[in-house]
């Protein structure tokens, strides 16, 4: 008996608990918010199902965070990386329509979203990559894998068309490799190719409803009924909220369908609307601290993997708050970027969580690395 | 191996990562400024802004007042009316849903679509009314089928139930404003607001009085969803204290008598023209008929283009409102303003006669009288009553037109009455001033002959005819006519009270007066009557023929047959009074109706077939007020007086030879100088 406790509380040591807090108290606020956009609304079996998410979503942390260890992960990197394109392949082939993109793959009753796993797969094989080469400084040129790594997950997505769930795989990547020592030369080149590759994508590969999106973004009085009919919906919902908010399912928005995706993407309108500034102030807070304890882990990450994959996952969080919370405010155009721990989504959750568990994993590697030197 | 992964290889830059965090809250900064800049500085906009966006407020038109007779009787009262609506807003998957309604509804797919097209212009909320008046059972339909079908609804509103009283251009009927009428009324009305699609009386006493019978628009703040559906949610009932209720307008009581209205349709039936009856002693309208008619529920129900078209283009004109808006040549009727000119401007009296041989000479011209071998000698009182044409040629040429004109302006002619109904007329009082300033053209003496016995250039409404009568009737008092008794508000307290209006005395010398009151007794009562038909048993009935020859006759050339023949006829006149006692005896109470029957192209004599309908049109009236004195009269003799007994003896009277023979070649070299030398006939 002492003995599996003894051996529970080594396992469980150097775990960040209050790093857990602080995305759980995230998860809560998203329970609490689905339940007044779900169950006083109109579909409550979405809010037990964002529960069972957040349950299995803890197992996989925990999985990951405390079962395996991080060394392992690391080497079966490239398998994940594989499998992950694969079934991104697969939702390009046999996908699963909604609205006009195909983001689905079924698998017997679950229904799930590669382009999320590929998030946390990118995170990892970015890391890895990096982890195997051992100069000081790079030239874009000696980055010639690490682009073609994020090309073929990104072109995946982008053909599904998910142009947001693409740009995050871009950038979550690029947030990565932004933190490897670089010259600058070379970064003045990445910049030089992307502005070539973004008017490429513009004339050729953007679909018009993404530029439709884009356009009326600048100015999203041109279309209230139609493009800007979203932003323009989820800026009353946020304004309407005021300083203290309706109350809780108190939001005529959201309540009455004004506000669309209003348990998805949309959800933090939803928030603001019923719990007002303070409501907004108290999540971007929390947000703002998972972030940062998140990059404090990766400043004591011992080795380049574990500092890379803990830079990945704060880009995760980072980009999904700022990406989200732009849009839901009218400052962004409408990509589908759901608020990590927010929105309704389990393969989100499920990742979002994952990744949670790859920082744990780090910051346990280090407490282990530490003491066993101590 | 721990070692070879030192800190010292972490590829990983701690300089750029809190480049990276920093940009991070440099964001999170910008967003928190953001939201407060969404929710607290323009918080209160945006909560209006969500408040738009929840709460529709739908008009609820008024009840409009309800309107009654003189003896309290509903005129006309309102009834709840179902409307297929569109709202452009919240229609989804438009051509199935139009396709729906198609079949549901029995409606063509083009017309749904046609209408969608036409109100494109409207804001997108604003409903499009698809068809009106719908059944019970399609609002059934529509009410299980709406699920399917957002952006359809029902619209209910209260209209107008006419209750069978159909005269339409009394009561006038009701229809959406015009953008330009918009402008006009809310100008003029600065408490009430009418908007688009807002219900207004175009024509009779419903645009006459608008303002009263218009109520107080109600609306209604509905809190609805996204798609526009209405929520019944309790926990959102605050969207309801922004609701008003309609308010009903206030009842009009006029001065209509419908059963007098009833029995003047019913004896004018299928006849052209304008019956009203008045009070003389107040210038109250008792009756007001215009014919031929249309339907008033016509309109209600959305008037079609080719209903539309059929009432436009019907040579009997049944939109004029032939009472006060059109303007005839007023026949023999208008010999009693000669008559008056002629004896208050001493040019005559009483006793002077002249010869009637049947023709009078002016000149190279010469006229006929309507009785071809002459009336011989005549005085006025038997000129009026035998309607002698060559007397009152003979007198107008002594008066001149414009002693003429002058008299038949002071009687009320050639100026509106004041009822201010259906774009009233006001005539025309030929003058040598109006003659060289509307047709350049000095006046001739021919003409005044012409003029003397009312046809030339004299043109009057039927209600010009009708108050000047009435004013001779009560003694030389011009009342201004009018048609409402007071305005009652829904709580039953007197808003307004009509009073009779005196426009003018006439200053018509009792004796003078008394003769022309011999004269048109004796029209109905004398020994050669005009008009015996006319004769009411028990009472006392004063009144004058006219037989009016349609100027058109003059232009009927290049015309078609069937045009002509109906154009060319004459309109029968016939303008009286009637009293309980005898009108002549000092003292007598006086004349207590006054009514003047016009039937347009009728083609027979004013004594003939005008006289036997104001006599049907008298008996009801004295009926009504007297029972007990026709109770004395056997059935067989009040119905021996109906009109169909009468249209009988009209073809025997109008065998008589009451044609026009045309001028006689002799006068045609003046004739050429005149513009319209028409003799007249009288029976």
């Amino acid at each position: 008996m002492f003995t599996l406790i003894s051996a529970v509380k080594e396992k469980f040591k150097g775990v960040p608990w209050i790093l857990l807090l602080t995305a759980y108290a995230i998860i809560f606020v998203g329970l609490y918010n689905t339940y007044s956009t779900t169950v006083a609304g109109v579909n409550p079996k979405q809010f037990y199902d964002q529960v069972i998410f957040v349950i299995v979503g803890t197992f996989a942390m925990f999985f990951i965070g405390v079962l395996i260890d991080i060394r392992n992960l690391e080497r079966v990197s490239s398998f994940i990386y594989v499998v992950v394109s694969l079934l991104l392949l697969a939702v390009d082939v046999f996908g699963k329509n909604a609205k006009g993109a195909e983001r689905w793959l079924a698998l017997g009753p679950i229904r799930i979203q590669p382009s999320e796993f590929a998030k946390f797969a990118i995170i990892i094989m970015i890391a890895r990559s990096f982890s195997v080469m051992k100069d000081y400084e790079f030239s874009l040129v000696q980055l010639w894998k690490q682009f073609a790594l994020i090309a073929l997950p990104f072109l995946l997505i982008l053909a599904q068309p998910d142009l947001g769930t693409a740009s995050l795989i871009l950038l979550i990547a690029v947030v990565q490799m932004a933190t490897v020592r670089v010259n600058i030369k070379s970064i003045l080149g990445l910049g030089f190719i992307a502005l070539s590759l973004m008017t490429i994508a513009w004339n050729f590969i953007l679909y018009d409803y993404q530029k439709q999106r884009v356009l009326t973004f600048l100015n999203p009085m041109l279309d209230p009924r139609g493009s800007g009919y979203h932003s323009i919906q989820s800026m009353i919902a946020v304004g309407s909220g005021g300083l203290t908010g309706q109350g809780f399912g108190q939001g005529t928005q959201a309540k009455l369908n004004f506000l669309p995706e209003r348990h998805t993407d949309f959800a933090f309108s939803v928030w603001s609307e019923e719990h007002g500034f303070i409501g907004c102030l108290f999540l971007v807070v929390l947000f703002a601290l998972l972030v940062t304890q998140i990059f404090q882990i990766a400043d004591r990450a011992r080795d380049s993997y574990t500092s890379i994959v803990a830079v990945g996952v704060a880009a995760f969080f980072l980009l999904h708050f700022l990406i989200n919370i732009s849009m839901v405010i009218g400052v962004f155009p409408v990509v589908g970027v759901p608020l990590t721990f927010i929105s309704y989504g389990g393969t989100h959750m499920l990742t979002a969580l994952s990744a949670l568990g790859l920082v744990v994993a780090v910051e346990k590697k280090r407490a282990y690395v530490s003491s066993s030197f101590g | 191996m721990q070692g070879s992964r030192s800190k010292f290889h972490i590829v990983s830059d701690p300089k750029r990562r809190n480049i990276i965090l920093s940009g991070f809250f440099g964001c999170t900064a910008l967003i928190t400024a953001r939201l407060w800049y969404l929710q607290i500085i323009r918080g209160n906009d945006f909560s209006i802004a969500a408040i738009k966006n929840r709460i529709r407020e739908i008009a609820r038109p008024a009840p409009r007042g309800l309107v009654y007779d003189k003896n309290g009787k509903t005129l006309l009262s309102n009834r709840l009316f179902f409307d297929l609506i569109i709202i452009p807003q919240y229609l989804q998957n438009r051509d199935k849903t139009i396709s729906i309604l198609s079949d549901l509804f029995h409606i063509p797919k083009e017309v749904i679509e046609r209408k969608l097209l036409e109100s494109q212009s409207n804001p997108k909320f604003v409903p499009v009314r698809i068809k009106r008046n719908l059944s019970l059972h399609e609002v059934a339909t529509l009410e299980s089928n709406k699920f399917f079908l957002p952006g359809v609804d029902v619209d209910s509103a209260p209209r107008r139930d006419y209750l069978g009283n159909e005269s339409a251009h009394l009561y006038g009927y009701l229809g959406e404003v015009t953008l330009k009428e918009l402008d006009i009324l809310n100008a003029s009305s600065p408490n009430y607001s009418y908007r688009v699609g807002s219900i207004i009386g175009k024509t009779g006493i419903e645009k006459k009085y608008e303002e009263f019978l218009r109520g107080g628009e109600g609306k209604e703040a509905l809190l609805v969803d996204a798609l526009g559906r209405l929520q019944l949610d309790a926990d959102y009932n605050f969207a309801l204290n922004l609701s008003k209720p309609a308010e009903r307008g206030n009842d009009v009581h006029l001065t209509i008598d419908s059963d007098l209205q009833n029995t003047a349709i019913e004896a004018f039936r299928n006849k052209n023209g304008a019956v009203c009856a008045m009070d003389p002693n107040s210038g109250a309208i008792l009756a007001y008929v215009s014919s031929p008619n249309y339907k008033l529920s016509m309109y209600q129900d959305g008037l079609n283009g080719s209903d539309w078209q059929s009432l436009r283009s019907n040579p009997f004109k049944p939109l004029l409102d032939k009472v006060t808006g059109g303007a005839y040549p007023p026949g023999s009727t208008f010999k009693v303003v000669t008559a008056i000119a002629a004896l208050e401007e001493g040019v005559v009296n009483i006793d002077h006669t002249f010869n009637c041989p049947g023709y009078y000479s002016l000149g190279r011209g010469r006229w006929k009288c309507w009785q071809h071998r002459g009336h011989g000698v005549v005085n006025m009182p038997l000129a009026i009553q035998k309607s002698c044409d060559v007397y009152f040629y003979n007198v107008g040429n002594l008066l001149g037109i414009d002693r003429i004109a002058k008299w038949a302006k002071i009687l009320g002619l050639g100026e509106k009455t004041g009822l201010d109904l259906n774009m009233e007329l006001s005539g025309i009082v030929p003058s040598s001033e109006w003659k060289l300033r509307t047709k350049g053209l000095p006046w001739q003496s021919g003409d005044t002959i012409n003029c003397s016995i009312g046809q030339g250039f004299n043109l009057y409404t039927p209600l010009q005819i009708l108050s000047m009568y009435s004013s001779i009737a009560n003694g030389g008092k011009l009342f201004k006519p009018y048609l409402m008794k007071k305005v009652v508000d829904k709580d039953g307290k007197t808003l307004l009270e009509e009073k009779p209006t005196l426009v003018r005395e006439l200053n018509i010398k009792p004796g003078n007066l008394a003769a022309i009151h011999k004269g048109l007794f004796d029209v109905v009562n004398g020994a050669t009557p005009t008009a015996r038909k006319a004769k009411v048993p028990g009472f006392f009935v004063s009144g004058k023929t006219g037989t009016a020859q349609n100027s058109a006759l003059k232009f009927t050339k290049g015309k078609s047959r069937e045009d002509v023949s109906f154009q060319a006829l004459d309109h029968a006149w016939f303008v009286c009074f009637s009293s309980a006692l005898d009108p002549l005896k000092e003292g007598a109470n006086k004349p207590e109706i006054a009514l003047i029957v016009f039937s347009e192209f009728d083609g027979g004599g004013g004594g003939a077939n005008a006289a036997p309908i104001a006599s049907t049109i008298l008996k009801s009236y004295w009926r009504k007020k007297y029972p007990e004195r026709f109770k004395q009269d056997s059935s067989l003799t009040s119905s021996s007086m109906s009109v169909k007994v009468h249209s009988g003896e009209d073809l025997h009277s109008s065998s008589s030879g009451m044609h026009i023979p045309l001028p006689d070649d002799e006068i045609s070299s003046e004739d050429q100088m005149l513009p319209n030398p028409i003799s007249t006939l009288e029976n």
